[in-house]
């Protein structure tokens, strides 16, 4: 009990001297939801559901409608800028400056999209597909004998992009840097020839990775707080947070991860491998899962491997706790359950079996 | 000369006999290439989108005349498995829309439509008053939706974005003419048919490749070159510094051309990538930049002593440089400071002026300014290493 609570105290000062960890740690979580948020926030619109910028050019016989067109682009999340000519709409997609240009005359409309931005324009033209219908119907003097009226099923936050996305960025940040931290934690340890050293001491596996993990922990669910603060801050997230239930899955998935990192260092055992099969794995998972998209718009074969990944549970108990998705408690629960277990059997076995590799 | 080629030899073969060099330079590209190409390709392509809706039809008929069965038919012609679908019709129901609240609540649905009990009398008194040139005002249908939930909003906008395809398939059913009307799409820049994702992510992969060979097996073996005294070592023989720095750059330059075609050909003939694999200004410019990334390799190499805190900090400028270049997806709208970022990333003109030359698309940016960026970054990293003193180093 006590070479353990030494152990401990002793690892707490290593690791907050250790500059590179408490970077990883603390910072690189943020950096990670900080440059995803902008990157991811920049194509879909920053706070709002849909803002794409526009070029609109109309013919004479149409100007007179430009105030009326303009507001209605803006009720429905575009951002329309009306220009003189197709040429300056040539000009403005091409650069960048706007996503896509629509040309309008009272018989013809033409989009323009800009090569350039890629798979985006698939996007754009499921816009296109909306906008010439609303105009198409406009023109022929169709009324409006029907409307869609939304009604909230429950009173929860409106969710946008942004405050969709942070959730998915933070849960691959915390388990990128558990995962990672421990991992070259203990694959340090071992290039140093400490683990030989600590092996001919009576301390056990178990309480040298445990003492490593604990500190991992705490730094986590410390780091995620943050995380969150700041996402609020920057770019004005509204969350219905459920600090408890937010606190739990953030503990479970930092047990989990730290596991996850235990067990990587044990079955490769130079730092390299380690921190390779780490990149790999971890971007593997940030791309098939729902990170930063959700299941409605992934093909079927995407859905069956997301759920075969640890943080797609990860992501969704978040945004349970944050109030942005629907879960069974039961589920919730669960899920906390097999992580907390998963990540404690992990930190157990592989500390263990780390120890038994260094008795040559 | 001879001791140039000697050193390009030696480090060459050191790094085609390296696992760890293998892996950065070769596997990881090609890795990330065939992630990225299962993961987005089929993001925001027809019939990737498909949310689950449920139709509570409650209308009463009136007197025989039923306007919910065109609407239900209208919106049945904007689901699957018809071509033009966003959604799918889960179920038809009669009762209350209570029933289908839990279904949307757990999952089993994005969305539920209700059609209001006088949804018939409603429509049938708006299209009397439409006839007579009376104002009316429109029956509305309720769209009962989950806002803090991803799939649920998606699918309320996408209902909100159809209903005036719905109102003019309701229309002509009761034959109302629709005006002829064209509508037509101009891609400007086009320069192959139809750019599918690999196209689109294929130069930015072979820039990342490059960058990261120029970063990870430039900057920690010179670190770890001048920790285990190698460099030293060299000093006491009559090899001029020049010939080790000719010999091992080209030993990278190498190594990047055969990385370009390894990523190339997989991007074509793996993932039927239509790139121009072979354009003569493609490879002009990719050694250009090559040569750019080696310079800042050797920056970071002779900024540090430590090989751990090398590959530390090269892991750190590489995430937000590639996410911040425009390769994974266009950038847009993003504030001033973080433009600042974009504006200053050499990753991000490479990443344009490739597409350009390697036929996928015309460069956002000026192409003098892909050649000028990048060059000032070489030109910074040259004055960088000439304060070092690198040439009395070894």
């Amino acid at each position: 009990m006590k070479s353990g609570n030494t152990l401990l105290l002793k690892s707490f000062y290593m690791f907050v001297r250790d500059g590179k960890a408490t970077l990883m740690m603390f910072v690189s979580p943020l950096a990670f939801m900080l440059i995803l948020g902008f990157v991811i926030a920049g194509i879909s619109g920053g706070t709002q559901n849909v803002s794409v910028r526009l070029a609109f050019h109309l013919s004479k016989n149409l100007q007179p409608f430009e105030k009326a067109l303009e507001q209605e682009a803006r009720n429905a999340g575009f951002s329309a800028v009306f220009v003189k000519d197709e040429k300056t709409i040539k000009r403005l997609v091409s650069s960048a400056k706007m996503q896509m240009g629509i040309s309008l005359t009272s018989t013809s409309m033409t989009f323009f999209y800009n090569q350039a931005f890629g798979q985006y324009n698939n996007y754009l033209r499921i816009l296109q597909k909306f906008v010439s219908q609303a105009v198409k119907k406009r023109i022929s003097g169709i009324p409006t004998y029907v409307e869609a009226q939304p009604v909230k099923i429950n009173r929860g936050v409106n969710l946008t992009v942004i405050s969709f996305i942070v959730p998915g960025a933070m849960a691959i940040a915390i388990l990128t840097a558990c995962v990672l931290s421990t991992a070259t934690a203990f694959s340090n340890y071992r290039s140093n020839n400490t683990l030989k050293r600590l092996k001919v001491t009576p301390l056990s596996g178990n309480t040298f990775a445990f003492s490593i993990a604990v500190h991992r922990f705490w730094s986590s669910v410390v780091s995620s707080i943050l995380t969150i603060l700041a996402a609020e801050a920057i770019f004005s997230t509204i969350y219905s947070i459920n600090w408890l239930l937010l606190l739990l899955i953030t503990s479970t998935a930092a047990i989990m991860s730290i596991g996850l990192g235990t067990i990587f260092s044990v079955v490769f055992r130079d730092m390299w491998t380690t921190l390779n099969f780490s990149t790999i794995l971890l971007t593997v998972m940030m791309l098939f899962s729902n990170v930063f998209y959700p299941f409605s718009i992934m093909p079927n074969y995407m859905r069956i491997i997301a759920h075969t990944m640890p943080v797609t549970y990860f992501t969704q108990g978040l945004r349970y706790a944050l109030g942005i998705s629907p879960m069974y408690m039961s589920e919730f629960l669960l899920v906390n359950a097999i992580f907390a277990f998963a990540g404690v059997m992990l930190v157990i076995i592989g500390g263990r079996i780390m120890f038994y590799f260094e008795r040559r | 000369m001879k001791s140039a080629w000697q050193f390009f030899k030696i480090h060459f073969l050191s790094d085609m006999r390296n696992r760890k060099s293998i892996f950065w330079a070769m596997l990881f590209p090609s890795i990330l290439l065939f992630i990225l190409v299962l993961t987005f390709s089929n993001l925001g392509v027809k019939g990737s989108l498909d949310f689950r809706i449920i139709i509570v039809d409650e209308a009463q008929s009136v007197k025989g005349i039923d306007y919910a069965n065109s609407l239900i038919s209208a919106f049945r012609s904007l689901s699957y498995p018809n071509k033009n679908g966003f959604f799918t019709i889960v179920k038809v129901m009669k009762g209350s829309v209570k029933d289908a609240f839990n279904d949307v609540l757990y999952s089993k649905a994005d969305a539920i439509i209700e059609i209001p009990r006088d949804f018939n009398k409603l429509v049938m008194r708006s299209v009397l008053f439409a006839r007579l040139g009376l104002p009316f005002a429109a029956a509305h249908i309720k769209v009962y939706y989950l806002p803090n939930e991803a799939s649920s909003s998606l699918a309320q906008g996408a209902i909100d974005g159809v209903m005036d395809e719905v109102n003019s398939y309701m229309m002509s059913k009761f034959n109302y003419h629709l005006k002829e009307f064209t509508v037509q799409s101009e891609t400007i820049g086009e320069m192959m048919k139809a750019p599918t994702y690999t196209d689109f992510v294929t130069p930015g992969i072979i820039i990342i490749g490059a960058f990261t060979t120029g970063l990870l097996l430039v900057g920690p073996k010179l670190a770890f070159m001048k920790r285990n005294m190698v460099m030293k070592k060299y000093a006491s023989t009559p090899v001029s510094p020049k010939s080790f720095f000719t010999g091992f750059t080209f030993s990278k330059l190498f190594l990047m051309i055969i990385q370009y075609f390894l990523l190339a050909i997989l991007a074509v003939l793996v993932f039927n990538s239509a790139v121009h694999i072979f354009s003569p200004w493609a490879i002009l410019y990719y050694l250009f930049t090559c040569m750019i990334y080696i310079l800042i390799g050797f920056d970071i190499g002779f900024l540090f002593s430590s090989p751990t805190a090398v590959s530390a900090l090269t892991s750190v400028v590489n995430l937000p440089l590639e996410f911040l270049a425009g390769i994974y997806f266009p950038l847009f709208n993003l504030p001033w400071y973080v433009n600042i970022f974009v504006w200053s990333n050499p990753l991000w003109y490479a990443t344009n002026a490739m597409r350009q030359f390697l036929n996928v698309g015309l460069s956002t940016t000026p192409m003098w300014l892909n050649v000028f960026i990048p060059a000032l970054w070489g030109m910074a990293s040259l004055i960088f290493l000439s304060t070092r003193k690198m040439w009395k180093r070894i």
